[in-house]
């Protein structure tokens, strides 16, 4: 069967200071597939589909959609051609209700009248016929992300999108979120309409795609049929060379405890509980994997542990001592370490240079200090010892953290962090916007440090990376800790039912 | 304090607010858009002076208002090629407005003074009193409410008009989305720059004339420096009054009444200080400031420069 090709791009190439982001791209799209671009973070994806929908200009190359050349200037330009996009972060206006997002920018028949009621009943219709159920007039800030992506796609179908762009939609759901996503999916290319699927993660496009297009390093590298293909050659393409899924772990018997947490309850100004009577221990020599939809207070609970915010009750131990009223750098210099979420707002000072970020928790101390000054020939030698250990990509160690890559700048933070020592390491979303070279890079210094015997506790909203690293598994739902789980018996459907509130042990009651 | 007394207080606070009025609304749809005005006193002033000086070698009411509104739609359209295209810093242009207006305004009246064209006596004509019918002969109410001149009418007209435009128009929804995040508003084909422009040019517009309002009603003439802090007070209106344009003209009266009744106390020759009195607007400001009204959310993207890649 000879399919109808609805987009072509041709030698596509886009280039930014110092990096090809778009290296003659050249793609087709046939009608009403689902076509995922595959690639690491930094291949291209996001580049080439912004380009197709008008938020950057190629530098090179040309665009045929439904048969035509055409120039797309403007997302409005992409609108009126029929492509929409669903962005990685929403496009949405908190505030706004349902119904103001998805008419906004939209042309109303008797302007400059909002005409409400017509408009409200023409979106109705189109959910009806897309069966997506929503209340338009429910500000989207009230909404679940995984509401907040429906309204994106209806607002991409009510603009008359028949192409439509997603961008890594998967990162912000839960499972159970994702395999509606999917289901959604798949009704839309029954009604005809084509997908294009961007991700870095392998199952979903395995499970999702009809085919499958791999960027790596600005170009494509292959364009494969899902039914002909298989892990193993996807990543290979991926990655340009052989990666091993599964993680060599060494059996370690945890020592003793390291963490204690009893009770603890956070609210916020408005009496808004963020955490609800947390109890968990650590022991050395184990990962405590917490999981958990990003916002279901894994920051309040680190912040806690590091007392950076304060806990309304509760106690917390670290090696058998009462903390909760230590300072964060008492706590440091015991032995506890933290490698935060946002490395660019808590993990670094990107004006800082290496060197500085490096020492920025020990600065005041000897060696670093001589009398009342910086030993700053210390400072160097160190700095440099560090960016060898944990090979961090720099010209020097006098250049600005904000001028390395993600992975690079995790580094310097994991220089500083796991080069004191720690006996507990507290780790948010290590390897998020990493790519996988770094990722495993950071996944083994983990691994090392428990091996160590240091007590770790990982956050991380990746299943895939809690399930391979952790020796248990907690599971938090809005502040509270809805299960624990053996991560060798524990199934992910499981898990998910919990990062969706279901409880564990209600769950077994249900079973029995 | 009798009956008299009392509506020549309330009317004269009105007429104090109107000015804010102007100022206000001109700053609540720039700040709307997501663009600060602090520039506000600069281009009441601009308003205030081009108004009386056109006025003074014209004799025409009407191009004088004229005048002063090219006045504030150029210092608009300043402000915006400076924070909209060049994404400078909000707060330094608009301080920048206000300084440079405050010694341009005073050297060119300095100007007129020298040149003889004009002196301390000198008054211009100005926008009278309209008496609407029937309703102006009310007792008490009529005093207050409907003896007013043209501008003061159109000021209230402006608030219900950019109420209806804020929540009842497309392009109302599209500047509100500007303000809100110029990233989803560019993205849903909004052209951020452009709306930032026009409401820029309308804020100067009407802040000049909120400040033509004092010269070619109130007092009649010029002098220095004559805004006095009004632009300053229209920042404190505007959040006191919740960023809504119905919340801006409640806060405007509030305020107005504030300066009004530091002027009837002097009238009434009530022994308090002078400097006390005159407290009173700034202490309000402050109240402002510090939350009394409650917690008032401004637009998020306010005072973050858009740069499309």
């Amino acid at each position: 069967m000879v399919q109808e090709i609805i987009l072509s791009l041709k030698e596509i190439t886009k280039i930014f200071p110092g990096v090809i982001a778009n290296d003659h791209i050249s793609l087709d799209i046939f009608k009403g597939e689902i076509h995922s671009l595959l690639g690491e973070n930094g291949a291209g994806k996001t580049t080439l589909m912004n380009i197709l929908y008008g938020l950057y200009k190629p530098d090179k190359g040309e665009i045929i959609f439904k048969g035509e050349e055409v120039k797309i200037h403007s997302p409005r330009d992409a609108i009126n051609l029929g492509i929409g996009m669903i962005h990685q972060r929403f496009m949405l206006i908190p505030r706004f209700t349902v119904f103001e997002n998805i008419i906004l920018g939209q042309p109303s028949e008797k302007p400059p009248l909002l005409e409400k009621e017509k408009l409200h009943e023409k979106i109705l219709r189109v959910a009806e016929r897309f069966n997506i159920k929503l209340d338009l007039d429910v500000p989207v800030e009230n909404l679940s992300v995984g509401t907040q992506q429906k309204v994106e796609i209806l607002k991409a179908l009510y603009q008359g999108a028949d192409l439509l762009i997603l961008d890594e939609p998967t990162s912000v759901l839960t499972p159970q979120e994702a395999q509606n996503l999917f289901k959604d999916l798949l009704a839309l290319k029954e009604q005809g309409c084509t997908i294009i699927f961007i991700s870095h993660k392998l199952k979903e496009v395995m499970q999702i795609s009809d085919r499958i297009t791999v960027l790596r390093d600005g170009k494509v590298v292959g364009t494969k049929k899902k039914l002909e293909t298989n892990f193993q050659e996807l990543s290979k393409l991926m990655v340009g060379r052989e990666i091993s899924f599964t993680i060599k772990k060494k059996d370690v018997q945890p020592g003793r405890e390291v963490l204690c947490l009893e009770d603890i309850s956070m609210k916020n100004k408005k009496g808004l509980r963020l955490l609800k009577n947390i109890s968990l221990s650590a022991r050395s020599g184990e990962i405590l994997g917490i999981a958990g939809v990003d916002g279901n207070g894994q920051r309040e609970l680190a912040d806690a542990i590091c007392r950076l915010q304060k806990i309304d009750s509760g106690n917390i131990k670290m090696l058998g001592q009462e903390v909760s009223s230590s300072s964060p750098r008492r706590l440091y210099e015991q032995g506890l370490s933290y490698i935060p979420a946002d490395r660019k707002r808590y993990g670094l000072i990107l004006n800082f240079t290496i060197a500085e970020n490096l020492i920025l928790k020990d600065y005041y101390l000897p060696p670093f200090k001589r009398g009342l000054f910086l030993n700053v020939p210390y400072i160097n030698d160190y700095s440099k010892k560090i960016i060898v250990a944990y090979d961090i990509k720099t010209p020097s160690h006098l250049v600005q953290a904000s001028k390395l890559s993600g992975g690079n700048q995790q580094k310097v933070v994991l220089g500083r962090e796991l080069s004191k020592c720690p006996k507990l390491l507290i780790v948010m979303e290590p390897t998020q916007g990493l790519d996988v070279g770094a990722c495993e890079f950071v996944h083994n210094k983990l691994l090392d440090e428990r091996d160590k015997g240091v007590a770790i506790l990982l956050f991380s909203t990746d299943l895939d990376e809690i399930m391979s690293l952790s020796d248990r598994i907690a599971v938090i739902y809005e502040g509270e800790i809805m299960g624990e789980v053996d991560p060798r018996k524990a199934d992910v459907g499981e898990i998910g039912l919990m990062m969706a509130g279901v409880k564990y042990l209600e769950k077994e009651v249900v079973d029995g | 304090m009798n009956l008299s007394t009392l509506a020549s207080w309330f009317a004269m606070s009105i007429r104090l607010s109107i000015p804010l009025l102007y100022a206000a609304l001109g700053g609540l749809i720039l700040f709307k858009s997501g663009v600060f005005n602090m520039g506000l006193e600069g281009m009441m002033l601009i308003g205030a002076f081009l108004g009386f000086y056109g006025v003074l070698v014209t004799d025409s009411l009407w191009i004088g208002l004229l005048t002063a509104i090219i006045g504030g739609a150029l210092l608009g359209l300043l402000l915006a090629y400076v924070t909209v295209s060049l994404g400078g810093n909000q707060l330094v242009i608009g301080l920048g407005i206000n300084f440079f207006i405050l010694g341009l305004t005073g050297f060119f009246f300095r100007l007129l003074c020298n040149s003889g064209l004009v002196s301390d006596t000198t008054r211009i004509a100005n926008f009278s009193s309209i008496n609407i019918p029937f309703l102006s002969t009310l007792p008490f109410l009529g005093e207050i409410f409907f003896k007013h001149n043209f501008l003061t009418y159109l000021a209230i007209l402006l608030v219900i008009l950019i109420n209806w435009f804020f929540y009842k128009t497309t392009y109302g929804l599209g500047l509100l989305a500007v303000g809100e995040s110029p990233e989803t508003a560019n993205s849903a084909g909004i052209n951020v720059y452009l709306i930032r422009y026009i409401a820029a040019i309308i804020s100067g517009i009407l802040a000049a004339t909120g400040g033509a309002f004092l010269t070619l009603t109130q007092v009649t003439r010029f002098s220095e420096n004559i805004t006095d802090g009004r632009g300053w007070l229209a920042l404190a209106v505007i959040i006191f009054g919740k960023y809504t344009p119905w919340g801006t003209l409640g806060a405007s009266l509030v305020f107005g009444a504030g300066l009004g009744l530091v002027l009837q106390l002097q009238v009434l020759g009530v022994k308090i200080p002078i400097q006390i009195v005159q407290m009173l607007p700034y202490v309000l400001t402050i109240a402002a400031l510090i939350g009394v009204v409650g917690k008032v959310r401004g637009p998020s993207a306010l005072g973050r420069p858009f740069v499309k890649d």
